[in-house]
């Protein structure tokens, strides 16, 4: 692996980084709660989160399932609203947006990877790997060619044309990655990018993503449970009960 | 984004035929239906339609329509000469009678008698033999319909006779003229003829046909018929008009026509709405991640839309494609169809119903994506 000698900073280090400069900080999360239902069966799965993510790292949030990970990051991505709290990406508070203009942020700032690949069926690889840049309003051709170059990055050259179900899982997850990053957001929202694949595509795919995803100005953040991808991470984040836990040390490869 | 409405809906393939041939099955039928409806109406009035030079029927007044017409002394023809305003005026006969071919065949025709000089009433269109002809002795015209039905499996052939009322009748020409709305054979002869033909009464004439003189307005002209003479007169149009209303009001053809088109409608809603609704249900997850992407519900609207028009217009063009073809070859094929087609109208009705269709089938479905939470991709 391509990381084996990384150095890796602290979680103290790097909070410490994006308290001086601010300027760094992709994601704030402050005093963020979520409930489900109401009444008696209402249950708080988020209890105060307080929760900062700089740019040019990859954050890895992890936990029992259950602790609310899935659902911090739909926040943070503005799929979910909290029921208290403030999400600000780059700054800008998610609350200030209407419902079309932050699907407009998410299409353009924000790239989203899912366990379950969401490949359209019908589309080929770099017609998905497309897709980002079509929402935008891109030009379909346009669009395909800058698709195409990512997806030769990634090592899918000879399977441009392939639909979903001709590719292996690792193979689709990097489409995936590639119609995460083909429209340069600022976020990428990761959640359990390995989850479907076994080991050596796994890591496959995370040293692609570190390669691919991880710029100056560009935050990753993941979600997993697969503790044989913690080594890839900057930092990790622990969330246990719906509150934040004390970060967690990075294992060394 | 119509590359990835197009390619969604082309994924599922069987569910596409399936919901274009819904569309196409709503369109054939309906305008099947319509067609021969209005093919029927139309056939009311074929017997006007083919008289375009007269301009004025005269007719008993209770006469409701063609079929049903109750014999005028012959002194009215003279009564109606005489009102201001009338160019000409001729007698014209109608009457069922039965004929009796050499081979055997006994058909009920629609016997009509013409004025013997000016034979005022035989649409002009003489398929074989002249219809001047019909000034011979025992000379009659068929309808050419008619003949393949009188004389099966026979090339059209004149002087060939057949048999009515005891006495031999020859034909002369034969005519395209449009069916009656009994289909049944149309054979034309001299008023005199006629007469012998058929086994009538005292009062022999059915109608008097006329027309107005220059510079005189046939509906003014036929007001004052009415008035002077007590007898009814109308228009070619009106009595078209007449004929038509008859049908609609003493028959139940409207409402078991109106039955047919309203089903043909509702199962086009019902099939495509239904299939339209397990295609959208069975991709909510791949809306749910474009939403997620940043798709708003306008794009997702477009996209819908584009695959319902898509739908709409392949199966609108396969069904009306269907239905000029049906109205194309089968009365070339079938006698008895002639006349049917299929007007511009019913095609145009149609492609709205096909757009109400493919609209309440795209609404319904529209809904389960536009209110669709993005975050359920993260759900597994």
């Amino acid at each position: 692996m391509c990381f084996a000698a990384r150095t890796y900073e602290s979680a103290s280090q790097l909070n410490h980084q994006a308290n001086a400069n601010d300027d760094a900080i992709a994601v704030e999360c402050i005093q963020i709660k979520k409930d489900f239902g109401t009444g008696s069966i209402r249950t708080q799965v988020l209890k105060g989160i307080d929760l900062k993510a700089v740019s040019g790292k990859m954050t890895f949030l992890v936990g029992p399932s259950g602790c609310g990970k899935t659902t911090l990051i739909s926040i943070i991505g503005g799929l979910l609203t909290p029921t208290a709290g403030e999400v600000k990406l780059f700054g800008k508070s998610l609350a200030s947006f209407s419902k079309g203009k932050l699907a407009d942020y998410r299409s353009t700032k924000i790239g989203f990877i899912f366990q379950q690949f969401n490949l359209l069926p019908t589309l080929s690889a770099v017609e998905n790997a497309a897709v980002s840049l079509v929402i935008q309003g891109e030009w379909f051709g346009d669009a395909i060619k800058k698709a195409s170059v990512i997806l030769e990055t990634l090592e899918l050259g000879p399977h441009l044309y392939k639909l979903p179900k001709e590719l292996s899982g690792g193979q689709q997850q990097r489409v995936a990655i590639a119609r995460a990053v083909v429209h340069s957001p600022k976020l990428i929202i990761c959640d359990e990018p390995t989850a479907s694949l076994d080991s050596t595509a796994g890591q496959q795919v995370m040293t692609l993503l570190r390669d691919v995803a991880v710029q100056p100005d560009r935050a990753v953040l993941i979600v997993t449970h697969d503790t044989r991808i913690l080594s890839y991470a900057d930092r990790i984040v622990k969330i246990a009960d719906g509150r934040i836990s004390p970060d967690m040390n990075i294992p060394k490869e | 984004m119509f590359r990835i409405a197009i390619k969604m809906l082309f994924g599922d393939f069987a569910k596409y035929i399936a919901l274009v041939l819904g569309v196409a099955f709503s369109t054939l039928l309906i305008n099947q239906q319509l067609g021969i409806f209005i093919g029927l109406l139309s056939r009311a009035g074929a017997i006007i339609s083919d008289a375009p030079e007269v301009s004025l029927w005269i007719m008993d007044p209770g006469v409701r329509n063609f079929d049903t017409l109750y014999p005028l002394p012959n002194t009215e023809l003279q009564r109606v000469r005489g009102v201001q305003g009338v160019a000409w005026a001729v007698p014209l006969f109608k009457s069922g009678a039965s004929v009796r071919t050499r081979q055997g065949i006994l058909e009920g025709c629609t016997l009509l008698g013409v004025d013997n000089v000016s034979l005022i009433g035989i649409p002009q269109r003489a398929i074989l033999g002249r219809i001047e002809d019909l000034k011979l002795p025992d000379a009659v015209a068929v309808s050419a319909d008619g003949y393949k039905r009188l004389f099966p499996g026979e090339p059209f052939e004149l002087n060939k006779s057949f048999e009515m009322n005891d006495n031999r009748a020859r034909v002369v020409a034969i005519i395209d003229s449009n069916p009656d709305f009994t289909s049944a054979i149309l054979i034309y002869t001299r008023y005199r003829q006629a007469l012998l033909y058929s086994n009538n009464g005292r009062n022999t004439m059915s109608v008097v046909v006329a027309h107005e003189a220059e510079g005189e307005s046939a509906i003014e002209v036929a007001k004052r018929i009415e008035k002077q003479l007590g007898l009814k007169c109308l228009t070619g149009a009106q009595y078209k008009q007449a004929a038509v209303d008859f049908i609609c009001a003493n028959t139940g053809i409207p409402v078991s026509f109106g039955t047919v088109v309203a089903l043909g409608a509702i199962i086009g809603v019902a099939v495509v709405a239904l299939l339209f609704n397990l295609f959208i249900v069975e991709n909510l997850r791949y809306f749910a991640a474009l939403k997620a992407l940043g798709m708003r519900n306008r794009r997702i609207i477009q996209i819908v839309a584009i695959q319902v028009a898509l739908i709409g217009v392949v199966g609108y063009g396969i069904g009306l494609g269907a239905a000029a073809t049906f109205f194309d070859v089968l009365p070339r094929k079938v006698p008895t169809f002639k006349g049917f087609y299929l007007p511009w109208e019913v095609a145009l009705g149609t492609a709205v119903i096909d757009i109400i269709i493919v609209s309440i089938s795209a609404l319904v479905a529209l809904r389960k994506a536009l209110v669709l939470d993005p975050a359920i991709v993260f759900r597994g």
